[in-house]
């Protein structure tokens, strides 16, 4: 069987080495960009850049964007790939070639399979390590392996089950924007959460297992079609397969990358408040609901130590009486609770000094909805005297430093030494700042001593002054969107995978609004937060104001 | 032992029957040819046999093995070519023999060298490149290079030129002499089924007319010519077993289904007294035509299916 399935795999290797060498030619120079953007920004004479007559900036945005295009490129010719090496030997059609030769349906999948893991997964995450060494990285080769691996392999999955659906390799072409698409939905996330985003672990439990759902359907999908030839099992296989995964992604109920909630431990010397922060009038499917909003505070919050929610369980009620109960968990809190509580004293904790009124952090919770009632319901209960309470379960998390790296002498205003922090102006009202560190090991070794080959899955990026006490915080364009959403500071995530992998050895490009002088600059040290967290812990608030009743 | 036998073999596309009831036995060592127009079911057959289409109804043994099973072992052992299949169109000729070869234990190298030979064939051109006659030589050759037990040929002849199907059609006899050989194949070209086979089965709309060895099939068919010296008398029910009856003058004319020596001459002379009968046999050709017209003629008469039988 081994022979069969590698006799197959070098024909098609035979076939497809020209379009396999463009490809990965892409992937390298994807892989490759950020080494030499950075380069070109060093080499620069950073003065010049904040001259309006420079046009560095704007050719970086030309590679940029045609770094884009290129990764949009490479995915269609990896999708193509694929196409054409399953629709080499279709398991559909009664003319194909392999159907009356001594080879088994199975091995010809097997043979699909190894062709594809090897050349379309395997390789090109060789090539993503390789692109990610050429930028300073050295050591977490094996997340940046696995992500290119797992981003590969999803396309690759998706892509070889429509394939073997096809009777056509054009119908396979067409079949493959839905199935991207598809894709997309179920897998972007899990790539985007290496390594595991601790904002949102339900979410991320839910599709690590809707993702596991869609990719073995997939597999599942192309080998009975190569066993058994039918068309309609295999695309109701792989249809209810997708519809399982989708259902799974919204309603998991496990999270299997926290601790179980039953863990809880009361909070000592934390007290946690709602206030009512108005309501919220929602129509679905012809019915009317209200939904008070309440805003919690963590009031007396004074250590180091921050509260990420998980999950709470409201109550509303008049005296003797529960009205109504709501059970939320991440997933329906979406977006909106995402800053852990107390996040600016446990920065502030972690950095040794106050951090100042720059950074738009806060520590509260705005528009957390308590339930939901019916609109008559919640007309009757404006005549009582309504009470609200819940019970929040938290992940109970602290900030260290990880790193503290220095910024060079004039880091905006000029070059200097190498292997130092670049800053880079532009003549528009935002500052790019790109942050690169070349060579992270003999400068900064000292400064890690603790596994540095263990990136924080949850790294906060401070730039700070401790001569002036001042901080600006730095968003992490892998982290949720939404703690960037109403921030003073953004970030893009310019260099694809280059930046998901932050250590001090792997270039980082951050924007934000230009608040400080370059002097503040030049005097300012990055430090890079890792979160860990400790324990669970529960605590039960009461509405200060009942609403909506009297 | 039969190398092919078929049960009941049905297939349905929608509403159209392709196939009903097929019962074949395919002796080994035979050269079968399965007769018949366009559309009679000559290929879905093939396709059946082959495992390439699910039966609606019935089965099909090959080499002893349901179709639906066919493994491995069993298709090392069976050659198949058909008009129109995929061929990796990219490869060279060489390069495609070089990936079918290590697939069959029992390739036969010099095999290969004679039908490269004699098939006059370019192994380093690409297939793609290759005219209609060429794809079914470099086809057959890939077919034949490891000696199977049954060569299954599904119209073989489509568009080929004198020539080739010269080259082709002494191909296969050439090998088929070699050893045990069953050839199996699908035509609607009768002159070189003649030349090829030894069994002829004829299949119209998706039936069965006739299956037997076409020497049989040959000495059963004749035509029969009565000539008399006046005005012949009118036969009020000309048998089932006349094809093609026609009676003009002086002149009866007919093909006879069922003839025995001496029996049929002496029967027709009951019936026409006095006449001269001239018989004569005929080439399958005009056997195919006869079968195929009197089962347009008698359509409505299930009788004469019969008589044909």
């Amino acid at each position: 069987m081994k022979g069969v399935i590698g006799h197959i795999v070098k024909k098609d290797w035979r076939v497809q080495w020209p379009l396999l060498l463009l490809w990965w030619s892409m992937l390298a120079a994807l892989a490759f960009l950020p080494r030499w953007l950075f380069g070109q920004a060093l080499d620069a004479d950073l003065r010049d850049l904040t001259d309006s007559d420079n046009l560095m900036f704007g050719d970086w945005n030309i590679v940029l964007g045609g770094g884009k295009l290129l990764f949009g490129a490479s995915l269609v010719v990896l999708l193509a790939l694929v196409t054409d090496v399953l629709q080499a030997d279709t398991p559909l059609g009664e003319r194909a070639f392999w159907r009356t030769r001594p080879i088994t349906g199975t091995q010809m999948f097997a043979a699909k399979v190894v062709f594809c893991g090897i050349f379309c997964v395997f390789i090109p995450g060789l090539i993503a390590v390789a692109g990610l060494a050429a930028c300073g990285f050295s050591t977490n080769w094996q997340t940046a392996f696995a992500d290119a691996a797992l981003v590969n392999a999803g396309v690759v999955i998706l892509a070889m089950a429509m394939a073997a659906l096809c009777r056509r390799v054009l119908f396979g072409y067409l079949a493959l924007a839905p199935a991207l698409y598809l894709g997309f939905i179920l897998l972007a996330p899990v790539s985007s959460n290496i390594p595991v985003q601790p904002l949102a672990t339900l979410v991320y439990s839910a599709t690590v297992v809707a993702s596991l759902v869609a990719l073995a359907t997939g597999l599942a999908a192309a080998w009975w079609m190569y066993a058994y030839q039918r068309l309609r099992q295999g695309a109701a296989l792989l249809g209810a397969g997708l519809a399982f995964a989708l259902l799974l992604k919204t309603a998991w109920p496990l999270d299997f990358s926290a601790r179980p909630l039953n863990a809880a431990q009361p909070i000592t010397g934390v007290t946690i408040r709602l206030k009512s922060s108005g309501s919220l009038a929602l129509d679905t499917l012809g019915r009317s609901w209200v939904v008070p909003l309440a805003k919690v505070t963590g009031v007396t919050m004074q250590s180091s130590d921050t509260f990420r929610p998980v999950a709470f369980r409201t109550r509303v009620g008049v005296p003797g009486n529960i009205i109504a109960l709501a059970e939320f968990d991440e997933r329906q809190m979406g977006g909106r609770l995402t800053l852990p509580l107390n996040l600016r004293a446990a920065l502030s904790a972690a950095v040794g000094f106050p951090l100042g009124q720059d950074i738009p952090l806060s520590a509260d919770w705005e528009d957390v909805p308590l339930s939901r009632l019916g609109r008559p319901q919640a007309e009757f209960l404006r005549h009582y005297q309504v009470g609200w309470n819940g019970d929040f379960y938290f992940e109970r998390g602290r900030f260290s430093v990880r790193a503290e790296l220095p910024l060079m002498k004039n880091a905006v205003a000029a070059g200097g030494e190498l292997a130092g922090i670049t800053g880079m102006a532009t003549r528009d009202y935002h500052v790019f700042l790109n942050l690169v560190v070349l060579n992270p090991t003999g400068l900064y070794a000292s400064l890690l001593p603790r596994d540095p080959a263990t990136p924080a899955p949850l790294s906060i990026y401070l730039l700070v002054n401790r001569a002036r006490r001042e901080a600006i915080y730095l968003d992490d364009s892998s982290h949720l969107s939404a703690l960037a959403a109403g921030s003073v500071m953004s970030t893009s995530n310019l260099f694809f995978y280059a930046n998901l992998y932050h250590h001090p050895g792997t270039p980082q490009a951050k924007t934000f609004t230009a608040q400080e002088t370059r002097d503040w600059l030049a005097g300012a040290r990055l430090l890079v937060l890792g979160y860990e967290p400790v324990d669970f812990v529960s605590t039960t608030a009461i509405l200060d104001q009942p609403a909506p009743g009297k | 032992m039969n190398a092919i036998e078929t049960h009941g073999l049905s297939r349905r596309f929608g509403r159209v029957e392709a196939l009903r009831s097929l019962d074949l036995a395919v002796p080994e060592g035979t050269v079968y040819a399965l007769l018949g127009p366009n559309g009679a079911g000559k290929t879905t057959t093939i396709r059946l046999l082959m495992n390439l289409l699910d039966p609606t109804a019935g089965s099909a043994r090959v080499l002893g093995v349901d179709a639906r099973h066919l493994g491995p072992r069993e298709w090392a052992r069976i050659g198949y070519v058909a008009d129109g299949m995929e061929l990796p169109d990219w490869m060279t000729l060489r390069a495609f023999l070089d990936y079918c070869r290590p697939l069959y234990p029992a390739w036969d190298r010099d095999l290969e060298k004679s039908l490269l030979t004699r098939f006059e064939l370019p192994t380093a051109q690409k297939l793609k490149h290759f005219s209609r006659g060429m794809r079914i030589k470099a086809a057959l050759l890939a077919a034949l290079a490891y000696r199977p037990t049954l060569l299954v040929l599904d119209e073989p002849f489509g568009g080929l030129d004198p020539l080739v199907r010269e080259d082709f059609v002494r191909g296969v006899l050439e090998v088929s002499a070699l050893g045990d050989w069953t050839v199996f194949l699908s035509s609607h070209d009768i002159e070189e089924v003649e030349r090829l086979a030894d069994w002829v089965a004829v299949l119209d709309h998706g039936e069965q007319r006739l299956a037997e060895p076409l020497d049989d099939l040959q000495k059963r068919f004749r035509r029969i010519v009565v000539t008399h010296s006046a005005s012949a008398p009118t036969v009020p029910q000309p048998s089932a077993d006349w094809l093609e009856y026609a009676h003009e003058g002086a002149l009866v004319r007919f093909v006879e289904s069922r003839y025995v020596a001496g029996e049929t001459e002496a029967r027709v002379r009951e019936i026409f007294p006095g006449a001269t009968i001239t018989v004569r046999p005929l080439p399958l050709r005009e056997i195919y035509l006869a079968l195929a017209r009197g089962t347009q003629s008698s359509a409505e008469n299930s009788a004469s299916r019969e008589a044909i039988r």
